[in-house]
């Protein structure tokens, strides 16, 4: 059986909070850096090591102010420079699994900008960046 | 382990408006938590020993005494 699918049901946790139902699309950066350790050989080749990993995650979230919403949770969370766990996983109606894998880890806010525009629905994105050694991973259990 | 329930508007730790669950929450999560009213404390659980509910391994007494 295949496993495409349509991202639907995504779940999205922010300091525990459910947020899927705000969330609208999700995409996750992690890149190593590129070290150049190049030195004089015969074929002039470079060489490189993989350097430092740094991993994020970007959430566009509907704009919400009510108790428990999308402002309530994550401005007090980038207001006090909270480490905090985030976790996503692509259906929210299964558990963890092989097949539903979960990305989680602690994260911190580092910057925090609603906006608008005339006619349309308030959402912004925002970023979600590892806070520690140990990084956003998958768990499967 | 505390006994917690969910009592805002939305899930919490994938536990419905309502709902309770037992966890070890951080302690900044959960006055956060506490403080946007997600979740309200049912019982805070210590670990304790009960009288009569155990005993020092067999021979401990005669091998630790002080001297």
């Amino acid at each position: 059986m295949s496993g495409k699918n349509i991202a639907l049901k995504d779940y999205v946790e922010v300091d525990g909070h459910d947020l899927s139902d705000f969330a609208s699309a999700y995409q996750e950066h992690s890149d190593d850096e590129q070290v150049d350790v190049s030195g004089f050989n015969p074929t002039g080749a470079d060489e490189f090591l993989q350097g430092k990993r740094t991993q994020s995650i970007d959430v566009t979230f509907f704009d919400s102010k009510a108790s428990g919403e999308v402002h309530d949770v994550l401005y007090h969370l980038y207001r006090d420079r909270a480490t905090f766990t985030f976790k996503h996983r692509d259906d929210q109606n299964n558990a963890v699994s092989s097949t539903n894998p979960q990305i989680e880890g602690n994260a911190n806010i580092l910057s925090y900008g609603p906006g608008a525009t005339r006619g349309q629905a308030r959402s912004f994105q925002v970023t979600f960046v590892a806070a520690d050694s140990a990084g956003f991973v998958y768990t499967e259990s | 382990m505390t006994l917690y329930q969910v009592v805002g508007g939305h899930p919490y730790r994938e536990t419905s408006p309502g709902d309770t669950f037992e966890a070890v929450l951080e302690p900044a999560a959960e006055k956060r938590a506490l403080a946007c009213g997600a979740i309200r404390i049912l019982e805070r659980r210590q670990p304790s020993l009960q009288p009569g509910s155990y005993r020092l391994p067999d021979g401990w007494a005669t091998t630790h005494q002080e001297e």
